[in-house]
């Protein structure tokens, strides 16, 4: 029994230093457990050569290093060996886990093992740049008009340019059209089309968006700048201002009492969160979703027939522009391959046909007006998503918005389920939370 | 006969080690890493010690293990703390001189008005392309082409010096050997500190292959006073609490800050501050209730279910007790989320099934239910699989003797089957008893340590010491490793207090010779 | 123990090693009689456990990849989120699942090797700061480990600089930072084992000539077969679904490990996207551990906690 129970542990290690070697690893002498046996089980695998897969952090051959998450892997990949084969470079583009590219761009960028331009959205400029990951890049004005304004305004932080835009991405009104014919204008017609719904058994609730039990206030936002609330005030040149926190101005407050009485009448619920929002619109229980492009694919696994539209406008207030999230290309600050790297950010990304292989890839319009041009005329959805976007404001890319984000969520969560009911004095305790912890910082 | 192979075996592989320690040495003093070089001598000394003599029995066994211990464990560990006497967070990475010359680097602009060239790299002729000062040749908006030098300035190029490619750019010219875009790029390092002046104060610089610019730093640096001076603010920036701050008093700072020691700061901040210092203690409560609750839990169901299955005449035992480990064989953080979408208050299968309207997430009281629930089903197949063991491994005839006593099958179970189950199973509660109390990923993926009541974001219902140390370290509002750092201490050192019982208690368990 | 499958009560103990084994059916305490409330309690254990599976298994097969928190059974029945594992080139799913298993099993079994060597110095030699050393061992599990990431990323991005092989971003690396958790209760439970086998057999065979290392190799690592593999399965367990350390060293996705590939698939704002891809994935993530348990069950039952009785 000892014996086979030994013999079967040896031979899964055998198989593993096996696929070890498979693996495409180079293992030197280990001697770490330098004892008469261990060596043995340490060394065996055998150098092998290095492929394309399983390339280290930096490959010391390639002329340019490109990061990306999953989403945007095939695509960049693709352009990249345009690049690559109009110059005659060798580019390497490697995709980083879901989720951790802001985390591990940094830190490896901080001990030198980052790449020469990283992929991804404009509100971790601020960061990037108070850790010093982040290179200015200085694309001519003529170029820099090529783009839309609000991209360019994204990509900008203490009046300095950080990147080059490509897609732009915003919120809106999803809805099922077997259920809504016409989308609706207002909030309230919104609501009474969707009880009507729910009266005639074709929904079982008016409206599914991501609350959560700890808020989302991205989601939130259009409510607040519909009353002309928000999260900072603005500088003289335009740039958001930390030392204004408007989160419980006169118009944020309006917003926030139109949270408590949607959340009052259980249209907006704290038990919607990011694990069933599109469910319950896929499911057909919500026929409007206030979502983003990233709900569209379920929606058409699921056969939904789903329209996009602008947010509603609200009484007493004007149109609920949502936040807007500008996809860029970073330059690092430590670029082992500075000038190729600028070269592919300020010649090769801001033409027609890069952008419209990373919409492609992304499904998000456009950032160059041109690409944005040619690809509305062919896809609705995407002139809907770019409508829809249409007067919002990018979302601050400053540092100190990162102690914006949980007190304010909170705030919202709490105002949706009730647990506050004096939407003035909640929102003036979270601007209070932020206003210490941006001094703190 | 068989023994001077393994001795000479025994040689070749302390050889084969001593060789790559040298290896190893010689590759770190390379880098001027002298106190690693010095550590790995000392290593490889160890290793020819330990292993060559006869003497140092034991530590030919432990040594592997106490070097994992020393380099993977200890080290990490003197490193965090030594992070708890910093201000190390975001914005605070580096060095003050490495955020000076960022903020400097960072505030280069175009000069308004300014031309942009098309440009090329070159070197005089002759001179090596890797090496040799590099030079720009520049077409202007008009055609004109010049030569520029980072000290001479800008000069014309005759223009029947030069050919041109079609957007302009000098591919050729007399005297000077052009770089093609590998060879630039291998100049990289060079080019970004390369600007030609020019007359209005600013430099001429690359970007990319093939255009140059009029940049102009807008912030400089006065070293006499160490103070930055912006021309765009108009204002003057002096160090202070470790950022370049406004000396207008306006808290007008630049972002870029640095790393500086601050002494007792962050754990002055733990006892001081008014939020941590009422939440650490509802904290520290909790957290003490739910590692002795998850295991007492765990293992109460986890014994029921095998006594249950323990019995020669159940048919289908190994059916049982496999499906029981499959909770066990996914991974935590996958069943996790699938018990928060149970929870869910309206939409969830736990209330939708008992009729219940309980707001499970957000509900302080039935938040705390829902985590010890929740890692009650994740904890008891190991328990199950435990007592299983344990209870195979109990004598027989001692039950026997209590049966033939008058005992009944409960005071069987509480007086002899329970207490000798508890003496085999000890140490691993202790062990199931540290784990959860650092049970992070739990909270993280439930609960994220809310609901967050009473109008503040900062300390959750459902919290742990190291959910709140790992919130301030890596999210939140200013992440801060040296604050973390500073709450990692403070609970190493409660556990380490906590335990000491329970390390006398091992004395029992553990015999000595 | 009876033969799994077979239902036959067993009338011989199954490993010989442990010869007090014949108690069975008075441990329970329900002198013989019927069986049907243990089966019927059973079941009940069984829906306790595995109702929450369920979902997993409907959000995998239901196609259009959504998780439908209230109700149970799946109400569409399709491959397609299968099928979807090899069909995204950014999210190599099996890639990620040789390199858990490379990275798993290789780290189990090494951490299981030092820890049995520790182990044995412990139970069987005797050495000034043998105590102190075992209580150390456990006082330093109990430092919060999440929070020396940062210091691991460290050390590990120094190393890489030295021996590439083992630098951040490589499998040879994440596994020589999982030896940092080899020396710990593991060493205690290997130790408990080895105290209950005789020390006369060491004894005799020194008498005969063989060295210490001769008795280790060829006689001590044989004898504890049985807690060698409940090491080895707690540790590949515990590796299989490690995910915080994996995903600040690994940051490329074909260096991904499963754990790290399947975490990221839940977070962020486009996981509803792919709840499909992860359900499917996470229910075949079950497979290995499922299959190592059903292999060593039997030592398994038995490893886990004889160490401890004496």
């Amino acid at each position: 029994m000892h014996k086979r129970a030994f013999g079967a542990v040896a031979a899964i290690g055998a198989t593993t230093l096996l696929m070890t070697a498979c693996g495409g690893t180079t293992t030197p002498a280990q001697t770490s457990g330098s004892t008469p046996t261990s060596t043995s089980t340490s060394t065996a695998a055998a150098p092998a050569t290095t492929s394309a897969t399983a390339a280290p952090t930096r490959d010391a051959n390639a002329d340019l290093v490109i990061w990306c998450d999953s989403t945007h892997g095939p695509a960049v990949t693709a352009i990249a060996k345009k690049f690559a084969d109009a110059q005659g470079l060798n580019v390497q583009v490697q995709t980083t886990p879901d989720d951790k590219t802001r985390q591990q761009y940094q830190d490896a960028t901080k001990v030198g093992k980052g790449p020469d331009i990283v992929v991804g959205a404009h509100d971790w400029l601020g960061e990037f740049v108070q850790n010093g990951v982040a290179a200015p890049v200085q694309l001519d004005a003529a170029t820099a008009a090529k783009f839309q304004p609000s991209a360019t305004a994204a990509t900008k932080f203490n009046g300095q340019n950080y990147g080059v835009p490509y897609a732009i991405e915003n919120i809106g009104l999803i809805y099922n059209k077997d259920v809504i014919s016409t989308p609706p204008k207002t909030l309230d017609e919104l609501i009474s089309m969707g009880q009507a719904a729910v009266k005639a058994g074709k929904a079982k609730q008016v409206l599914s968006m991501n609350v959560g039990k700890q808020g989302n206030p991205y989601m939130a936002y259009p409510f607040f700048s519909a009353f002309g609330g928000g999260v900072f005030g603005t500088k003289a040149n335009g740039d958001y201002d930390p030392n204004q926190v408007i989160i419980n101005n006169a118009g944020s407050v309006k917003g926030g009492e139109l949270l408590a009485k949607l959340g009052k009448e259980k249209i907006l619920s704290t038990n919607v969160d990011g694990t069933n929002v599109a469910q319950l619109f896929t499911s057909k229980a919500a026929p409007f979703l206030i979502g983003g492009p990233w709900d569209i694919e379920p929606a058409k696994k699921a056969n939904i027939n789903y329209g996009i539209a602008n947010l509603p406008t609200v009484a007493g207030g004007g149109a609920m522009q949502p936040f807007l999230g500008v996809q860029m290309f970073y330059l690092s600050s430590k670029a082992k391959n500075a000038p190729l790297a600028q070269e592919f950010l300020t010649a090769f990304v801001p033409t027609d046909d890069v952008q419209i292989a990373l919409y492609e890839g992304g499904q998000r319009p456009p950032a160059l007006k041109t690409a944005y041009d040619k690809v509305a005329a062919q896809t609705p959805d995407i002139k809907a998503w770019f409508e829809a976007g249409k007067g919002g404001k990018p979302m601050p890319n400053i540092p100190a918005m990162n102690a914006v984000w949980t007190p304010w969520g909170q705030a919202e969560a709490d105002l949706i389920s009730g647990a506050a009911t004096d939407p003035k004095a909640r929102l003036d305790a979270a601007a209070k939370e932020i206003k210490a912890a941006i001094a703190k910082g | 006969m068989n023994k001077s192979i393994y001795v000479a075996l025994k040689w070749v592989l302390i050889v084969v080690a001593l060789v790559f320690v040298f290896w190893l040495a010689a590759q770190l003093a390379m880098q001027g890493a002298w106190l690693a070089v010095t550590l790995t001598a000392f290593v490889g000394l160890c290793i020819l010690l330990i292993y060559s003599t006869k003497r140092a029995v034991p530590m030919k066994y432990l040594f592997p293990g106490i070097l994992a211990l020393l380099g993977l464990q200890i080290w990490p560990m003197l490193l965090t703390i030594s992070i708890a006497f910093t201000n190390y967070g975001n914005g605070h990475l580096g060095t003050q001189e490495e955020a000076r010359n960022q903020i400097v680097a960072n505030s280069v602009q175009e000069v308004p008005g300014s031309p942009r060239y098309k440009a090329s790299v070159a070197v005089k002729s002759g001179q090596p392309k890797a090496t040799g000062p590099l030079k720009l040749l520049l077409t202007s908006p008009e055609g004109k082409t010049y030569v520029g030098d980072p000290k001479e300035g800008l000069s014309e190029l005759p223009e029947g010096d030069v050919t041109k490619s079609t957007i302009g750019k000098i591919t050729a010219a007399k005297g000077y050997d052009v770089l093609n875009a590998r060879e630039i790029n291998a100049r990289g390092k060079d080019l970004g500190e390369l600007a030609v002046p020019t007359d209005d104060g600013g430099g001429i610089k690359m970007v990319g292959l093939s255009e140059a610019f009029v940049g102009k730093a807008t912030v400089t640096y006065d070293a006499a006073k160490d103070t930055l001076y912006s021309e765009v603010t108009k204002k003057t920036y002096a160090p202070k609490n470790a950022f370049y701050t406004a000396t207008d008093g306006s808290g007008d700072t630049f972002s870029q800050g640095w790393r500086e020691n601050v002494g007792l700061a962050n754990f002055k901040t733990i006892f001081t501050d008014p939020t941590f210092r009422s939440g650490f203690f509802k904290i520290f409560v909790w957290n003490v209730v739910f590692a002795l609750g998850t295991v007492l839990l765990t293992f109460i169901l986890g014994m029921l279910i095998a006594l249950l299955f323990n019995h020669p005449r159940l048919k289908g035992k190994g059916i049982y007790r496999s499906l029981l480990i499959l909770p066990y064989a996914i991974p935590a953080f996958v069943t996790a989320l699938l018990w928060k979408g149970m929870f869910n208050q309206d939409y969830g299968l736990i209330n939708q099934t008992l009729h219940l309207g309980t707001d499970w997430l957000g509900n302080p009281w039935a938040a705390k239910a829902a985590v010890l629930i929740t890692n009650l089903w994740l904890g008891f197949p190991y328990m199950f699989l435990v007592c299983t063991g344990a209870l195979q491994s109990i004598p027989g005839d001692v039950q026997e003797a209590a049966r033939i006593d008058g005992a009944n099958a409960m005071q069987t179970l509480r007086k002899i089957t329970m207490p000798l189950l508890l003496v085999a199973v000890g140490p691993l509660l202790i062990a199931s008893y540290g784990f959860n109390f650092n049970n992070f990923s739990l909270i993280y993926l439930l609960t994220e340590g809310g609901p967050f009541t009473g109008g503040n974001a900062t300390i959750g219902d459902t919290d742990l010491l190291i959910t709140l140390a790992y919130r301030l370290a890596f999210s939140g509002a200013n992440p801060s490793y040296g604050l973390a750092s500073a709450v990692s201490i403070v609970i190493f050192a409660l556990v380490a207090i906590m335990s000491l019982p329970g390390f006398r208690a091992t004395k029992a368990l553990e015999e000595i010779n | 123990m009876s033969i799994p499958g077979t239902g036959a009560p067993a009338p011989v103990p199954v490993t010989p090693d442990a010869p007090q084994q014949l108690t069975e059916s008075r441990a329970g305490g329900a002198g013989g009689g019927s069986m049907w409330w243990r089966h019927a309690l059973g079941i009940l254990a069984l829906v306790w456990a595995l109702f929450p599976i369920m979902f997993l298994l409907s959000a995998a097969l239901n196609p259009s990849g959504q998780l439908n928190s209230s109700s149970l059974f799946p109400t569409d029945f399709s491959m397609a989120n299968f099928q979807s594992l090899s069909q995204d080139p950014g999210r190599p799913y099996w890639t990620w699942y040789k390199n858990s298993l490379v990275i798993c099993l290789s780290g189990a079994l090494l951490s299981m090797f030092i820890a049995s060597l520790a182990a044995y110095a412990f139970s069987r030699l005797r050495f000034a700061g043998r105590r102190p050393g075992l209580l150390a061992l456990l006082l330093l599990q109990l430092f919060p480990a999440v929070l020396a990431l940062v210091a691991m990323y460290i050390t590990f991005s120094r190393i890489g600089d030295v021996l590439p092989a083992f630098g951040l971003n490589t499998t040879m690396g994440l596994i020589l930072a999982y030896m940092g958790g080899a020396m710990g209760s593991n060493v205690w439970l290997l130790k408990g084992y080895f105290d209950t086998i005789p020390k006369e057999m060491d004894e005799a065979a020194i008498v005969d000539g063989a060295s210490h290392a001769r008795i280790f190799f060829t006689m001590t690592l044989r004898l504890v077969g049985p807690i060698l593999v409940t090491v080895f399965m707690l540790g590949f367990v515990g590796l299989f679904s490690e995910f915080m350390l994996a995903s600040v060293f690994l940051t490329d996705v074909d260096q991904q490990t499963l754990g790290v590939g399947l975490w990221g698939l839940s977070r962020g704002i486009d996981a509803n996207q792919r709840f499909g891809f992860f359900a499917a994935g996470s229910l075949l993530c079950s497979l290995p551990v499922m299959i190592l348990y059903l292999a060593f069950q039997k030592q398994l039952v038995g490893g886990l906690t004889q160490g401890s009785v004496k």
